[in-house]
């Protein structure tokens, strides 16, 4: 009888022991109202700003620190420290510059939690490439039987009509033609020409020049192309 | 008999609980290997491969210039359109490419690593966990 008291007790304590401790991980002094934030760009914005909110629980909180994952990316708050029933928020500014495609940007706050320390807010951002050329850089094997030809793709991300003004290499052994595939894709053909007996080339770049009806931040793109061995 | 029911009970159950517990706490740490995301790996994963990788700096130019990993080609995003030529002039079919940043609170590197892989076309990209950090610390 008095056995079965002793595994009753040890297995109800073991049972508070693990509730404890998950309630532990999840009372958390300062409940978010996101923790990620998710913005698409504009074609010319500069830069994109975001707030993630805050309410501070039963406990008062007081930040320590905020450090973002990025010299681009800053963070700010009014005050550090903020009692039970308080509401806060950090203001995040991310400069674009010349960034594009999808980023993600991480901020971390050190709080005066003992059980949570630590939080991470994350700032995802589309920003549109508004032309897109992939790849950037092709190779082929010297000596080979056969050079086959390879293509480099240029897309628009945004409606507008944009056309190639020019294409031209720094090498006579690599011919350069273009299609256009679609109203917003266009494809690079890129051909050695090696003649019997003749050295082949050991790099190539390829400066590719586009005219578009919206002032754009970039209109001359480069590529690559090698022979490696 | 009275001593081993005694030791099972109050130490070496409670003990086994205990570390069980440990392992499915949500907040449980592992000690030995970090977490590495899909490209990212450790110094001693690099070293393990026994073969040269390019190194790639993806922090400042003035970081970079002050200390850097031997023979690293410095491509943060300021430098970037420059310097990807040095890169390209470097690669070999086969070798792999390793971005390192600061630490793991730094993002430079896989920023890095998704333009030499998407935008360049590169085979084989991978993020150093912990980055510059974690070479000083081996190297010291």
């Amino acid at each position: 009888m008095c056995n079965m008291k002793n595994k009753v007790i040890l297995a109800a304590t073991c049972l508070v022991l693990f509730l404890g401790s998950y309630s532990e991980v999840y009372s958390e002094r300062m409940v978010w109202e996101q923790t990620l934030i998710e913005k698409v760009a504009n074609v010319g914005d500069l830069q994109i700003d975001a707030v993630f909110r805050f309410s501070v629980q039963d406990k008062p909180v007081t930040i320590q620190s905020i450090r973002s994952s990025c010299g681009c990316t800053t963070a700010s708050l009014s005050k550090k420290r903020f009692e039970p029933g308080e509401t806060g928020e950090i203001e995040v500014h991310f400069k674009l510059g010349a960034r594009v495609g999808a980023q993600k940007k991480y901020i971390m706050l050190q709080v005066d939690d003992p059980e949570h320390p630590s939080v991470e807010l994350e700032l995802q951002v589309y920003i549109p490439h508004v032309i897109r050329l992939e790849p950037r850089f092709v190779y082929w094997t010297k000596g080979s039987a056969e050079y086959e030809p390879q293509t480099l793709s240029v897309k628009v991300d945004v409606d507008v009509p944009i056309s190639i003004q020019s294409i031209s290499t720094d090498q006579e052994q690599l011919k350069v033609n273009w299609v256009k595939t679609d109203e917003k894709e266009f494809e690079v053909i890129l051909q050695p020409q090696i003649s019997e007996g003749e050295i082949p080339f050991f790099r190539s770049v390829i400066k590719i020049e586009i005219k578009a009806d919206i002032p754009l931040k970039q209109t001359v793109f480069y590529a690559y192309a090698f022979m490696k061995s | 008999m009275r001593m081993t029911k005694v030791l099972t009970y109050y130490v070496l159950l409670p003990g086994l609980i205990g570390a069980l517990l440990m392992l499915l706490h949500p907040s449980h740490a592992l000690w030995n290997e970090p977490e590495l995301t899909e490209n990212e790996v450790t110094l001693s994963i690099v070293e393990s491969w026994n073969e040269p990788v390019i190194w790639i700096d993806a922090r400042s130019v003035v970081e970079f210039e002050k200390e850097r990993i031997p023979k690293a080609i410095s491509l943060s995003p300021e430098v970037f359109e420059s310097n990807i030529i040095l890169l390209l002039n470097e690669w070999e079919p086969g070798v792999r490419i390793v971005v390192y940043c600061d630490t793991q609170l730094c993002d430079a590197s896989h920023e890095t690593a998704l333009r030499l892989s998407d935008e360049v076309g590169l085979p084989d990209v991978y993020v150093l966990y912990d980055g510059w950090k974690s070479w000083k610390k081996s190297k010291h």
